[in-house]
C-alpha cells in the first residue's frame, strides 16, 4: 500500500515529491493510484488543502562500479521555477530589475520577451518578496510579498478571490470572507472582459466561462 | 476597492466637519499575494496587479454652490486649502518606508480624479448633465482652465445658466465695480473669471501665506490629462450614487405639501463634489478607464454599463426610513464608483480600533524624606507599529505610527479578531532624558516587542452594576492598563484587590482599600474607555 500525503496550504506536488526523494513529481503524479487527484488538479502546482496524494514506493536503481574508484552520480532533480508578470494600473508590464528575496537569499530574476520575470526557486521555498529597481523615482514601487505555492484551484472560491486579487480587483482577505466584496471583484472582472472573453456581468464566477477566462488573464491553468 | 496597499503611513484625517470633509482614507493594508510555481517545461505564469489605492479625499458639498448651478461659490475656497494641505500631509507621509527612503527624496503627490454627483430629483438625464458640469467646474479652477467656466457660461442648461447674479459675486470677490452680465464681453468674462479663480482656489503655507492652487492638468491628475476632454481625470455620476435615498413617506410628504425647498434641501447631502487623491505615482490609462467623459453626450449610458447587478435593490426608496451611505454602505449604484468610495470618510463612517498606547511611569525606588510624586503614565508617541489583524499568514497587516497621543486607529475588517500588535519600544527601557525619538537608524521590525490583543473581547462595564461577580469587565481593563498579572485566568480576590488598591493609590481615590465602590469602577471605565466606542486601551510598557 502507498503511503498516503494529505495536502497542507502551501504545498504543491514538486515540493511532496521533493521532501519524499522522488527525483520528479511525475513519478507521482502519472501513478495509477493519483489518477482521481490529476483529473481534479490538472496543474501540479497547484493543490488545495486536504488533497489526498498517493506516494507510491520508489524504484530503486542499481548501477555496478568497482570500488577503490570515485564515482560521480548525477540526479536529475526536476528544476522548478517561479515565473510573475508585475502590471501597473495601465496594465503596462514592469520592466526594470526584480529580485526575489527568500529569506536570506537574493535573486535577480531573468525577464523573457513578454516581461514575465523567471527563475529557479527551490521546492521547499513557502515564503518571499518581490522588490523592485527603478531608474526614476517617479515609478517607484513597493516590495510586494508572496505566499509562494499557496494559490488555491480555480475551481474553489478561495482561488478565485487570490486570482481576482493578483489581478488588481479586491476581492477581500483571505481571513474573512466578504460576499460583497468577493461580488464585487468578480463582476469588476467581468465587465472589464466583457469584450475580450464574451464575459456577462453576472457576479457569479461561474465555471463556463468566467473561470476560465480569469485563468487566461492570470497565466495559469488549475 | 478597499485597497489595501504596502506603503502605510499614519493615519491623518483634516477636518472631518460639516461643510464637507477633507481627510485622509484612514490607512492602508499590506497582505502576501498567493502564487503559484511553474514547470521549467510549461508556459504558465503567474500576474500581480497594483490595487487603485484612494488615500484621501475632499468633498465640495451642495452649499458651495450656486443652486442648481455649476457656479461655485466663494465659500468654497476652505475646501480648495484643505484639500491643498491634505496633498502636501499625505505626500509627506505616504511613499517607502523612512528606512528605505534615499536622503534627498522629493515627495511624490498623490493624483487626483474630481467625481461630480447630482440628486436623484429629475430626469436621469439632466442629472447626468449637471452633475458633469459641476465637476467641470471644480476641475477646471484647479487648473485653471478659464476657457472651460466661459463655456459654460456662455452655454447655459436649464437651471445652471449664469447671469448677472453670478458676475456680481465675481466682481464683488475681486473687488470690480459691478455691472450687468451683458455689459461684459468675451475679453471681459476671461479677465473676470480668471481673477475670480485666483481669489478663490487657492492655498495656504504652513507660515500662513496665501498662494494661488494651481494644478498641472498633465503631472497632478490620475490619467495625466491624457484622455479626450481630461477622461479619468474628471466625470459626472449623476443621481447614480447618491449618499441619502429619502423614503417613500418622506417623498410623499414634500409632494403633499408641494415643499420642493423642503424636498431639496434634504437631498443636498447629495449634490457634492469629490476629489479623490490616489497613491502617489498612481497612473491610469483613460482608455480603459469605464468612467465617460465630462462631454460625452452618450455619457448616462456608459455610466448605466457599470451599475452593481442588484444596482435596482442599492437605489430603492425604503417606504418607511431614508437610507444613508455613511450607515449602510450599499446605496451607490454604480460598481465601480462603490469600489472607489467604500471606505472613504468622505462617504462613509469609518468604523475604527482606537488604541492609545501609555507608556509606565518608571518604578523609582522612595527616597526617604523626598515627596513622593504622582507619577502619570505618558503616550507613547510617534513610534512605528505593525499590526497584524488575524492569526493566518496572509492576514491584513497594517502598518503607520501612533499620534503624538499615542493613539493608533485601524479599520475594523472583523468584528471579533485576534490580533497581534507590534510596538517599537526601543531603547524605551533606558534611563529617562535620553530622547528616544531622535535616533539615525530605524530599528528593523523584528526588533519590535509584541502584544496580542483579542479585538472584540471587551466587556461592557457599568459602574452601578455590582451584580457581575466575576469582575470580568473590571478585570479587563486593569490588565489593559498595566495591572494584575498577565492572564486573565490567573487573577484571584487577591489578585483583584492588589490592581484596585495600587489604581486606587495612582489616582488619587479618597480611598484605596481595594474594595471596588462605585466611585472606583466608574473611574476605571472613565481612564480606559475615554475615546469613543469600540475603544480598546493597551497595556503599558512591558
Amino acid at each position: 500500500m502507498p503511503d498516503i500525503h494529505v495536502v497542507k496550504q502551501g504545498e504543491h506536488l514538486p515540493g511532496i515529491a521533493a521532501e519524499h526523494g522522488f527525483t520528479s513529481h511525475k513519478t507521482i503524479f502519472n501513478d495509477p493510484a493519483n489518477a482521481e487527484l490529476k483529473k481534479l488538479r490538472p496543474n501540479p502546482n497547484i493543490l488545495f488543502p486536504g488533497d489526498k496524494v498517493a506516494l507510491p514506493d520508489k524504484n530503486e536503481k542499481q548501477v555496478a562500479k568497482p570500488t577503490e574508484q570515485k564515482h560521480t552520480f548525477i540526479v536529475a532533480l526536476q528544476k522548478l521555477k517561479f515565473r510573475v508578470k508585475v502590471l501597473d494600473l495601465s496594465d503596462e508590464a514592469f520592466g526594470g530589475t526584480v529580485t526575489l528575496v527568500t529569506g536570506t537569499e537574493r535573486e535577480e530574476m531573468k525577464q523573457n520577451g513578454g516581461r514575465i520575470h523567471e527563475t529557479d526557486i527551490a521546492p521547499q521555498v513557502k515564503q518571499g518578496k518581490l522588490q523592485f529597481e527603478v531608474a526614476d523615482e517617479k515609478t517607484q514601487r513597493a516590495e510586494i510579498l508572496l505566499e509562494i505555492g499557496s494559490l488555491d484551484p480555480i475551481r474553489e472560491q478561495s482561488g478565485q478571490r487570490e486570482r481576482l486579487n493578483n489581478l488588481g480587483y479586491f476581492a477581500g482577505f483571505s481571513e474573512t470572507i466578504d460576499p460583497e466584496q468577493f461580488r464585487w471583484a468578480v463582476e469588476e472582472f467581468q465587465a472589464d472582459h466583457r469584450e475580450t472573453d464574451h464575459l456577462k456581468v453576472t457576479g457569479v464566477c461561474d465555471a463556463e466561462k468566467t473561470q476560465p477566462a480569469l485563468e487566461r488573464a492570470y497565466g495559469m491553468k488549475g | 476597492m478597499a485597497r489595501p496597499e504596502s506603503e502605510v503611513k499614519q493615519a491623518i484625517s483634516v477636518d472631518i466637519g460639516e461643510d464637507g470633509a477633507a481627510a485622509s482614507h484612514p490607512i492602508q493594508v499590506d497582505f502576501a499575494r498567493r502564487v503559484a510555481t511553474s514547470l521549467s517545461d510549461d508556459q504558465t505564469h503567474n500576474t500581480i496587479k497594483d490595487f487603485l489605492v484612494v488615500v484621501g479625499c475632499a468633498t465640495v458639498p451642495d452649499a458651495h454652490f450656486e443652486f442648481d448651478s455649476s457656479f461655485v461659490l466663494p465659500e468654497a475656497r476652505d475646501q480648495f486649502i484643505k484639500l491643498a494641505r491634505l496633498r502636501d500631509d499625505l505626500a509627506e507621509n505616504i511613499g517607502p518606508p523612512a528606512a528605505e527612503k534615499p536622503t534627498v527624496r522629493t515627495p511624490l503627490l498623490p493624483p487626483l480624479s474630481v467625481f461630480g454627483h447630482a440628486d436623484p430629483v429629475g430626469r436621469p438625464d439632466y442629472n447626468s448633465t449637471l452633475s458633469r458640469r459641476r465637476a467641470r467646474a471644480i476641475y477646471a479652477m484647479l487648473i485653471r482652465n478659464v476657457k472651460e467656466w466661459l463655456d459654460l457660461w456662455n452655454a447655459g442648461f436649464g437651471g445652471d445658466t449664469w447671469g448677472d447674479k453670478q458676475a456680481h459675486i465675481m466682481q464683488e470677490e475681486t473687488g470690480r465695480p459691478l455691472t450687468s452680465a451683458a455689459a461684459l464681453g468675451q475679453a471681459a468674462r476671461r479677465d473676470l473669471i480668471e481673477a475670480y479663480m485666483d481669489a478663490v482656489c487657492i492655498r495656504r503655507g504652513r507660515d500662513g501665506t496665501v498662494q494661488k492652487l494651481v494644478l498641472n492638468p498633465k503631472e497632478d491628475f490620475l490619467a495625466r490629462g491624457a484622455g479626450q476632454s481630461a477622461k479619468g481625470d474628471v466625470q459626472g455620476c449623476g443621481e447614480f450614487n447618491p449618499a441619502i435615498i429619502l423614503s417613500d413617506r418622506e417623498m410623499a410628504e414634500f409632494s403633499e405639501n408641494k415643499d420642493q425647498q423642503g424636498r431639496d434641501e434634504a437631498n443636498a447631502p447629495n449634490r457634492r463634489v469629490i476629489a479623490f487623491l490616489f497613491k502617489p505615482g498612481s497612473k491610469i490609462n483613460p482608455s480603459r478607464w469605464p468612467c465617460p467623459h465630462v462631454k460625452d453626450p452618450g455619457a448616462l449610458g456608459i455610466c448605466k454599463k457599470r451599475l452593481w447587478t442588484d444596482s435596482d435593490r442599492r437605489l430603492k426608496p425604503d417606504p418607511l426610513l431614508a437610507r444613508e451611505f455613511r450607515r449602510t454602505g450599499d446605496t451607490f449604484g454604480c460598481r465601480f464608483y462603490h469600489g472607489i468610495a467604500q471606505n472613504s470618510p468622505c462617504e462613509k463612517a469609518q468604523k475604527l480600533w482606537i488604541l492609545r498606547i501609555l507608556l509606565s511611569p518608571p518604578r523609582t525606588q522612595k527616597k526617604k524624606g523626598s515627596e513622593e510624586k504622582r507619577q502619570v503614565a505618558r503616550p507613547l508617541a510617534n513610534r512605528r507599529f505593525v499590526l497584524a489583524a488575524g492569526d493566518a499568514a496572509g492576514a491584513p497587516q497594517i502598518r503607520g505610527s501612533t499620534g503624538e497621543d499615542g493613539v493608533i486607529r485601524v479599520p475594523v475588517f472583523d468584528e471579533k479578531t485576534r490580533m497581534t500588535l507590534k510596538l517599537d519600544i526601543g531603547n524605551l527601557l533606558l534611563p529617562e532624558g535620553l530622547d528616544v525619538s531622535k535616533e539615525d537608524k530605524p530599528r528593523e521590525e523584528s526588533t519590535f516587542a509584541s502584544f496580542t490583543l483579542m479585538a472584540g473581547s471587551l466587556l461592557e462595564l457599568d459602574p452601578d452594576d455590582e451584580t457581575n461577580k466575576d469582575e470580568g469587565p473590571v478585570k479587563q481593563r486593569l490588565l489593559n492598563l498595566g495591572y494584575g498579572v498577565p492572564n486573565i485566568a490567573d487573577w484571584d480576590e487577591r489578585v483583584l484587590k492588589r490592581a484596585v488598591h495600587a489604581f486606587q493609590k495612582h489616582h488619587q481615590l479618597p480611598s484605596n482599600s481595594g474594595v471596588l465602590d462605585r466611585e472606583t469602577r466608574a473611574r476605571i471605565k472613565e481612564i480606559h474607555d475615554t475615546l469613543p466606542a469600540e475603544a480598546v486601551t493597551d497595556p503599558a510598557a512591558p
